[in-house]
């Protein structure tokens, strides 16, 4: 039995690179945005959440904007607004 | 062979360990692969008409681009013909569709499959099966369009079980999901002419579809008698309290009555609208709703669904046997809709 050449099937060599945005050292004074994801509590949980970073860290306000659904991506509303309205914001939230 | 080249990372080895070699890269589902050679890409290829570089679809939120030559080396590794790429390529392009939002059914703890429905002339030039065994094992095409569909998903879009793959249980259907309609045995349109497709164009629908339920009902010989076998069933069936789509399989048996008595599409729909919805109160008691039983609980109805036409009917399955099928879908409305495509032969 000989050799054969296989092809790979995969995208691994095709990903793209992602950038985190820079890390901000502080909170203090910083303005929040909050993306909750439809789901139950989610919105609960990260209000909580904002009130903790401003009690606790200083934060200075906070905004919430829903995705349409959990498996949506952010809109690009949503994306424009936090641009110049936050300084960061929390889009992750467990299931 | 043809004159381009493939551009994908390419690795020589012994013809003996080449299966092997496949589950050593993590390129399988778990079963055995067809090693995908230079030889057999191509002619994937050539079934479908495309060039390698053609783009097919791109997932938004995976930033994920399907190629063509992707998706044919996948569907090599699925075991299809290569008369069977025009399907693949139709499904991926519907996956990619915003109305099927990948990312939710895709990555859910839900464990949905990816429900793929043929109609139209190519469903028997493939030999499809639309009729004995319908979701079990024995045709070709059924068991590696699907296939090739997941391994497209797996290797090309990353959802791989346990990282972007977050299926608490899953099921078969995972596998592959993929049949036919019996329009040659049906006494209702087709599901591709209802939603405006000519009967001569051959279309695919997919779902993000829960396991299947079986259900059975060898006592009545009435229409009313087996849908309300059918819809005790459905009543708190897996979608209940996200209202997600549902379709309904009808094989010989009880698509007989049903004909017999003239039972069309839109009156088994508007029947089971009427005969699934729960009130509160139960919804309650059995934890499929959030909160106490409030005054007026017994009495307020929720639908299985939003509307009659989310039971999306279709016959299919064997002449023989009184059994028919549903199968749920993913989460409700806003979170995935099935989408339908037109398949394209080169």
């Amino acid at each position: 039995m000989g050799t054969i050449r296989v092809f790979d099937p995969t995208n691994r060599n095709a990903e793209r690179e992602f950038r985190l945005a820079p890390r901000q050292g502080s909170l203090r004074g910083l303005r929040i945005g909050l993306v909750e994801n439809t789901k139950h509590n989610s919105s609960v949980m990260l209000l909580r959440i904002a009130a903790i970073l401003e009690k606790e860290f200083e934060a200075k306000s906070h905004i919430l904007r829903s995705k349409r659904t959990a498996g949506s991506p952010v809109d690009e509303k949503t994306i424009e607004e936090f641009r110049t309205a936050v300084d960061v914001a929390v889009a992750g939230i467990g299931d | 062979m043809t004159a381009y080249d493939l551009k994908s990372p390419s690795y020589e080895v012994d013809e003996g360990d080449a299966v092997e070699f496949c589950y050593d890269r993590g390129w399988s589902d778990g079963m055995p692969v067809v090693p995908p050679t230079e030889e057999k890409v191509k002619a994937m290829l050539s079934g479908a008409g495309f060039e390698p570089e053609a783009q097919i679809a791109f997932i938004e939120t995976r930033q994920a681009v399907i190629t063509a030559e992707k998706a044919a080396i996948n569907a090599v590794l699925a075991g299809c013909r290569p008369e069977y790429m025009p399907v693949i390529v139709a499904a991926i392009k519907a996956l990619a569709d915003p109305a099927y939002v990948y990312h939710g059914p895709a990555t859910s703890t839900g464990g949905a499959a990816v429900f793929m429905l043929v109609n139209g002339p190519i469903a028997r030039d493939l030999d499809l099966n639309s009729g004995d065994n319908l979701l079990g094992p024995g045709w070709r095409a059924n068991a590696t369009i699907g296939r090739a569909v997941r391994l497209i998903m797996r290797n090309v879009i990353g959802t791989l079980p346990g990282t972007l793959d977050r299926s608490t249980i899953g099921h078969a259907g995972k596998y592959t999901f993929c049949f036919a309609e019996d329009e040659k045995e049906s006494p209702w349109p087709p599901l591709h002419v209802e939603r405006g497709f000519r009967p001569e164009q051959s279309t695919v629908t997919v779902f993000a579809a829960l396991a299947p339920h079986q259900w059975y009902n060898q006592l009545s010989n009435t229409s009313e008698g087996l849908l309300a076998t059918l819809c005790a069933h459905l009543r708190f069936s897996s979608g209940v309290g996200s209202q997600p789509q549902y379709f309904l399989i009808f094989a010989g048996e009880h698509r007989a009555i049903l004909a017999r008595e003239g039972w069309t599409k839109e009156k088994i729909r508007e029947y089971c609208f009427a005969n699934t919805q729960a009130s509160h109160a139960e919804l309650k008691r059995i934890q499929a709703m959030p909160g106490a039983i409030a005054p007026g609980d017994e009495t307020r109805m929720r639908p299985l669904v939003v509307s009659p036409g989310y039971f999306i009917i279709v016959a299919a399955g064997g002449k023989a046997g009184a059994f028919s099928a549903f199968v749920p879908g993913w989460s409700g409305k806003r979170s995935t809709q099935s989408v339908i495509k037109e398949i394209r032969k080169k």
